[in-house]
């Protein structure tokens, strides 16, 4: 770049110089026509007086030839010394007819000096022609010192455009040099986050090249030493994780044995006695027994409920496609032993076809088995419960509707929480654990969906699931 | 009228399947480990076993691989009692290679009528 303006300057000043010396030249040529105008002057002022005695005549020709004289000194000037023969010569010619005829003719008082009229035609014919060999020489110095000026601007703006070029030429070589110096280590450093992508420990960026890019790689470096630090402590977290899954189911089927067995044995001793003693009890024995059995079962199914939200929420399964027909079947079935004994009605509107999606059959099937047993247990006796499938190319509703008991309004924000049980359901003693909703909402959220609940106490509720079809 | 086996480490259940079993005029032997059954098994040759999954030492599981690694053995119809009612237990069951399997709390008629089925067809 330094050199593209050191160009420049020194094509400007080249150009400025040429200009400034045609500039000068043609101002000597307009002092030279002057002077050519004055010594005509001169002479024909010299005549008058000469001639006819006319004083205006005399002092005509001392003004112009101080005239004549200052111009000299100002095409002097112009020339800046630089001369030439034909000016000296002209110079000369006009010195003789000044001194030889002029000076002797402005005193023709003294008549002895008085030179003939002859001689001073003759110096001033001389004094003309070198005057015109000084014009024309100075016509072709301003001629060729313009000439010279154009193709000094010509030469000029051509060589600010080569260099221009030049320049042009020298960037892109260097930056193709820098693009070699530069992409190398950069393709090892890309080479080296790749690697890291693919997760390979250990892999380093080499630090070389250029500074910047030593300090890109130093920063890289950083970054994968810190990623490796991290996976290894996601690692860390899965396997303690895994461990405590492990623990968790572990803990489950340990209670559930221990708390099942003897539920087993009272179950099937009361079963037994129950046999045994057919038709031979007071019914007032009878019903204490049914009694006992009644509380078994529940204790049963309390159990089942605990255990199931202790281990059942987290295990990763696999996802199959499931007919949500046969699921609502299992499901009602299930729960048509507690509907039947108060009269409940289950009535499932009629689905359009089968309903195929991608779920994990026991979750979603113990999900509707909770809701519909919630719908059945909050029902009033001889009630109705609905069930509806509303079925979408990539998602599925499920409703539930009963028409019991309800929820009262400011305990609904926490319905779906563990444990928690409405106050009306509590008051009139009806069986739960608080957590068939929360489980039914869990396995919907697993399934791509979620559950809303709408209830308007002693009015009923509507529980409405939905799940994804895991279509695409 | 068939030889049954009965593991079970809890002395209640034992007499309770015992008890309910005989009463189809069936004959009893009772042991409490798998490692018992498995020699019942081979010593006694019994028509059927109702085994325990969750016993000290040899589990039920252990067990019934021991029982069918042996050739004289390998026909033998297998009920497992299980408190586990998770499917992948389940599925571990059958796997083990059980005919069938009941989860606790049981009802003793219907361990009662799933031995007379397999007991039906195994004849």
């Amino acid at each position: 770049m330094a050199v593209l303006a050191l160009a420049g300057v020194s094509a400007t000043v080249a150009v400025q110089r040429a200009d400034e010396h045609t500039t000068h030249l043609r101002e000597a040529e307009i002092e030279h026509l002057r002077i050519g105008r004055a010594l005509a002057t001169a002479e024909s002022a010299l005549t008058r007086w000469v001639d006819q005695g006319d004083r205006s005549g005399l002092r005509d020709f001392r003004d112009a030839r101080v005239y004549l004289l200052e111009r000299r000194v100002d095409l002097a000037r112009e020339l800046d010394g630089d001369r030439s023969a034909a000016l000296e010569a002209e110079d000369e010619a006009v010195d003789a007819w000044l001194d030889g005829y002029a000076a002797a003719a402005e005193d023709p008082t003294d008549d002895a000096t008085t030179p003939s009229r002859a001689r001073g035609a003759a110096l001033l014919d001389t004094a003309d022609e070198a005057y015109d060999v000084a014009a024309d020489r100075l016509t072709v110095a301003v001629d060729s010192a313009a000439t010279r000026a154009t193709w000094t601007f010509r030469v000029a703006v051509g060589a600010l455009v080569a260099l221009g070029a030049l320049a042009v030429l020298a960037a892109q070589r260097g930056r193709s040099r820098l693009v070699q110096v530069l992409v190398t280590p950069l393709a090892r450093l890309e080479a080296a986050t790749q690697h890291s992508g693919r997760r390979q420990p250990g892999v380093r960026a080499p630090v070389d090249g250029p500074a910047e890019v030593r300090a890109i790689a130093r920063a890289i470096n950083d970054l994968l030493g810190a990623q490796e630090r991290a996976r290894a402590a996601e690692r860390r977290l899965q396997g303690d994780q895994r461990a405590l899954d492990a623990a968790r189911h572990d803990f489950a089927s340990n209670v559930s044995h221990e708390l099942r067995t003897p539920l087993t044995t009272i179950h099937g001793q009361l079963e037994v006695v129950a046999d045994e003693f057919e038709g031979r009890m007071d019914p007032r024995h009878e019903r204490m027994l049914a009694a006992a059995q009644r509380n078994v079962e529940r204790l049963t199914t309390l159990i089942d409920d605990l255990l199931l939200s202790a281990d059942g929420s987290q295990r990763a399964t696999a996802l199959l496609d499931t007919d949500l027909g046969s699921l609502l079947a299992a499901s009602v079935a299930d729960v048509a032993l507690a509907a039947g004994a108060r009269g409940v009605r289950i009535e499932v509107a009629p689905l359009r076809g089968s309903v195929v999606l991608r779920a994990d059959p026991p979750a979603l099937q113990r999900a509707i088995t909770d809701l519909l047993s919630n719908a059945v247990k909050f029902s009033r006796d001889g009630g109705l419960v609905e069930v509806q499938v509303v079925a979408g190319a990539h998602e599925v509703q499920v409703m539930v509707t009963d028409h019991g008991i309800g929820v009262p309004s400011a305990e609904q924000p926490l319905l779906g929480t563990r444990f928690f049980r409405a106050s009306n359901a509590v008051r009139l003693e009806i069986a739960g654990t608080g957590l068939g909703l929360r489980r039914a909402r869990t396995a919907a959220v697993r399934h791509g969906g979620d559950l809303v609940v709408r209830s308007v106490e002693d009015e009923g509720t509507t529980v409405t699931v939905r799940l994804s079809t895991g279509a695409r | 009228m068939a030889r049954i086996l009965v593991a079970d480490d809890d002395i209640d259940i034992r007499e309770l399947v015992e008890f309910k079993l005989a009463t189809l005029g069936h004959e009893i032997t009772v042991v409490a480990d798998g490692a018992a059954a498995v020699e019942a098994c081979q010593a006694w040759r019994p028509d059927l076993a109702v085994l325990d999954v969750m016993m000290p030492g040899v589990s039920g599981l252990e067990a019934i691989r021991a029982i069918r690694a042996d050739p004289a053995l390998a026909g033998l119809p297998v009920i497992l009692l299980t408190a586990r009612a998770q499917e992948s237990d389940v599925e571990t069951g059958f796997d083990s290679g059980a005919d069938d399997y009941i989860t606790k709390p049981f009802s003793p008629r219907e361990l009662a009528s799933r031995v007379e089925a397999l007991l039906a067809r195994s004849t």
